[in-house]
């Protein structure tokens, strides 16, 4: 009991560097997808909660008249939808100095549809008092207490107090509202004038009974309203009615297509980052149980069962992946409240929800921890069964194989017998080969992906919510970049430790060691780096396609230009971080043994 | 002066576990062309006294004076550079490069000297000339000591280091080992140092030092050495 203790304790010393990396890989990676994940149903659910506690209609009906709608016609509304389930309103616009201030008469006090939120002051008690909407960049709003002069639409005016500053909740984009009377101009301040029965109704504001049907725009909630847009027209006529809805509500609707975006976007990098992670992590863990072979050779000579030496290594990972996990979750919760706050920046949206939502999560820590577990498990279990005496051979290449540019004489000659050996090291070790690449190629795919969106992003006016969606890909897939070609130098050096050993024995400086290593990464790091490029041509034409944005044409060149030249700078981070642990090798002690 | 001197050298090893004083007081003097065995048993500091020889650790305190240079007064990289040029070193693991052939790992060592000779000829020398192009993996224990033999040979060292050469290879195996080491110091003229336990060895070594405790039992020059093939153990 206390043996195994200690030497699982050894086995987390002796690896420190891979149980951090492994810790870091994870955070970044759970805390980008739950974090971008989350994003789209905490918006969705905000989109419900506004249109529950506002009571948001569903319909807006205009009078193409001037005189608005007759007796007859607003008997007829309320036949379809009820009494109780409509507003009568009436609005008007007057121009003023160039200003158009657009003025709504209804009862303010029953504010049963619609319900504006008092962000200041209290409801109007007479004719002459009215609530201004709050000011923006382009409201110019008021102040409790002003007082401010109305025009009638039949000319005159009167002085009111300003008794409270509101909100409207149709009113969510942080947009311009084009005036009805003067289509080159803006709304520059809104006005709500409190009325019992307005002698002229010109809108009519319809709720639908049933509340849970709209679920943030679901297709259902659509059928409802294009039935009931239909029934409008059918009955009052296509000249005198004009029917909008929340589709038509360029603040909600476009706020919730933009979130069905990030939801888009957000599957395909959970997707893409969940498979990298695991890529590494597995591939990480499967170079440790490779260099451990002697260690496991000598206990089972001591006679430990198999699952019993796996179950270290397993132990290892799952508390790798559960550390970096659990730290993940408090990235996660900031990295969605950041995104959402970029959205407030357009959007007047509510408070940040507490009613936090963790699917993605717990879904993607889930998948991690019991895959790489499963995973290491399964093939530590493959190596422990092997006999001892095969695992204290060194695992090497294929005896006498080459690699391909060995059979170009004219190439492979010319080479310093150095460069012969790291493309040996690089093209032999096929399946270490290959993970490390594509290891590479997913992280600069990624990175390219985010530098793509953003390039496409910053060109629309309205595309606050992806500039900070592609902001977001950029620095977790950078950072994933980082740690990947940090972890696979870290391991290189790791793996080589008697080779560099051997090579100061033989009187090689620091540099000559250093760069006998680091030649093999940045073959590998450039390999990928290059193949990254067209793969997120590809990849980025699929995600452009699918979210229905952007395009490669949008994209800057020097995006394609500087996406390797990054992957290439981790690189040379790494093995200027790396540098000193080669330095610090102590020779005498890595060749004293076997091992 | 004598070619490779020791003069009061000691070595500390100090870690967590406390100090350790691996070498007491060595004093002794070689020249060049002999081949010396040094004998005492395991913990006597023997691989200690090769490695302060071979500039891979530096003593505490004492001289180390090979052909002039005062090795124990050199700096990092200067060590480096003695490694590089002077010393050859032959492990009792081989510690070749596994993805190299043979030719290749006596290139590695041989890129970087001035002096070096040509690792086909050494390699031949050593009776590899038909496996230059094998890889370790390929060839037995006993071939392998040869590749790190002719890695050491070819830099055309000052000196040549052998940590129990034959520590890994069998009785036929091990004595021709010996006997390729022996030709070394007399046909190139190369001070060869040996560690070893095998007792026997004392009789075909020019000059014997026996250890313990980390401190020189004796130093005595063999008159008559006696060739490796007519020592039996
Ligand atoms: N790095 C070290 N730190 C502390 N003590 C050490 C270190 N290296 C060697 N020693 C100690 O120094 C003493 C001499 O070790 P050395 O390796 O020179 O012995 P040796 O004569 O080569 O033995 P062997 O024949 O078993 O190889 C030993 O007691 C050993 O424990
Ligand atoms: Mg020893």
């Amino acid at each position: 009991m206390k043996a195994s203790f200690i030497s699982t304790l050894r086995l987390f010393k002796k690896h420190i560097a891979r149980l951090i990396t492994i810790i870091a890989i994870v955070i970044v990676s759970i805390g980008f997808m739950s974090g971008v994940g989350e994003v789209q149903p905490t918006i969705k659910k905000t989109i419900n909660k506004h249109y529950k506690t506002y009571n948001v209609s569903d319909l807006y009906l205009k009078s193409k008249k001037p005189t608005g709608f007759s007796t007859e016609e607003i008997a007829n509304i309320e036949t379809m939808f009820g009494s109780e389930n409509i507003i009568k309103t009436f609005c008007y616009e007057v121009e003023d100095d160039g200003k158009i201030t657009r003025i709504y008469n209804y009862n303010l006090t029953a504010q049963k549809i619609n319900k504006l939120e008092i962000l200041e002051g209290r409801l109007p008690e007479n004719a002459n008092e009215v609530l201004v909407e709050r000011a923006t960049d382009l409201y110019e709003g008021a102040k409790v207490g002003d007082v401010i002069s109305v025009k009638n639409p039949v000319g005159g005016t009167i002085s009111c107090t300003v008794t409270g500053i509101v909100q409207n909740p149709l009113l969510m984009h942080r947009a311009e509202e084009t005036s009805f009377i003067n289509q080159d101009k803006n709304v520059s301040q809104v006005i709500y004038v409190s009325t019992d029965l307005p002698l002229i109704v010109n809108d009519v504001y319809v709720v639908f009974e049933n509340r849970t049907l709209f679920d943030s725009f679901s297709d259902r909630y659509e059928e409802r309203v294009e039935q009931a847009k239909q029934l409008v027209v059918t009955k009052l006529g296509d000249d005198n009615v004009s029917a909008l809805s929340l589709f038509e509500n360029f603040g909600l609707y476009s706020l919730n297509s933009y979130a069905e975006k990030i939801g888009m976007i957000s599957i395909i990098f959970v997707v893409f980052f969940l498979l990298i992670t695991l890529l590494v992590v597995y591939s990480t863990m499967s170079r440790l149980l490779d260099e451990e072979r002697n260690q496991i050779a000598c206990q089972k000579t001591l006679g430990y069962s198999s699952s019993k030496i796996t179950g270290k290594y397993t132990f290892f990972v799952f508390v790798a992946t559960l550390g970096g996990g659990l730290l993940a979750f408090g990235v996660g919760q900031l990295l969605t409240k950041m995104i959402y706050g970029a959205m407030c920046a357009h959007y007047d949206m509510p408070d940040y929800a507490s009613s936090l939502n963790f699917g993605y999560y717990l879904f993607t820590f889930g998948i991690i921890m019991l895959a790489t577990c499963l995973l290491t498990f399964a093939t530590g279990m493959k190596i422990a069964d092997k006999k001892p005496v095969t695992l204290l051979l060194p695992k090497t290449a294929k005896v006498g194989k080459k690699v391909l540019m060995e059979r170009i004489p004219v190439l492979w000659n010319r080479l310093s017998f150095r460069y012969k050996s790291t493309f040996r090291n690089v093209f032999l070790f096929k399946s270490r080969f290959f993970m490390t690449v594509v290891s590479i190629i997913g992280s600069s795919v990624l990175l390219l992906a985010g530098m793509g969106l953003f390039d496409c992003a910053v060109g629309y006016k309205d595309a606050v919510s992806i500039v900070a969606i592609a902001m977001v890909i950029i620095v977790f897939s950078a950072a994933l970049s980082a740690l990947v070609i940090y972890n696979i130098t870290n391991i290189n050096v790791s793996e080589r430790n008697r080779e560099i050993a051997t090579l100061m024995v033989l009187g090689y400086h620091e540099k000559e060691v250093t760069g006998y290593i680091f030649r093999e990464v940045y073959i590998m790091a450039f390999i990928g780096a290059l193949l990254g490029l067209p793969l997120g041509y590809v990849f980025l034409d699929f995600v452009f396609e699918l979210i229905n944005f952007g395009s490669i044409a949008q994209m800057n060149w020097w995006t394609w230009v500087l996406n390797p030249i990054i992957t290439m700078f981790f690189t040379f981070l790494a093995t200027l971080l790396l540098k000193n642990k080669i330095v610090k090798i102590d020779m005498n002690a890595s060749l004293k043994s076997i091992e | 002066m004598a070619f490779l001197k020791l003069e009061n050298v000691c070595k500390e090893y100090k870690s967590e576990a406390g100090a350790f004083k691996a070498l007491t007081d060595v004093n002794f003097e070689l020249e060049n062309g002999e081949f010396v065995v040094i004998l005492g048993p395991s913990g006597a500091g023997k691989t200690t006294l090769l490695n302060l020889l071979g500039g891979m650790d530096s003593a505490t305190s004492g001289d180390i004076i090979l052909d002039g240079l005062i090795i124990s007064q050199l700096h990092k990289k200067e060590l480096t550079n003695y490694r590089r040029t002077d010393v050859g070193f032959v492990f009792q693991f081989y510690n070749l490069m596994p993805n190299m052939t043979a030719k290749e790992n006596v290139e590695l060592a041989t890129e970087i000297c001035k002096d070096a000779l040509d690792p086909a000829s050494v390699l031949t020398d050593v009776g590899l000339g038909e496996r230059l192009h094998n890889f370790p993996a390929q060839l037995s224990g006993g071939e392998q000591q040869r590749v790190s033999i002719a890695r050491a040979i070819a830099k055309n060292p000052k000196i040549l280091l052998c940590d129990e050469p034959t520590g890994a290879l069998d009785y036929i195996t091990g004595k021709n080992i010996l006997r390729l080491l022996y030709d070394t110091s007399k046909k190139n003229n190369k001070l060869v140092i040996v560690v070893t336990h095998n007792q026997a060895l004392k009789d075909m070594a020019d000059r014997v030092i026996s250890i313990k405790n980390g401190k020189i039992e004796k130093v005595y020059v063999n008159k008559k050495p006696i060739p490796i093939e007519e020592i039996e153990w």
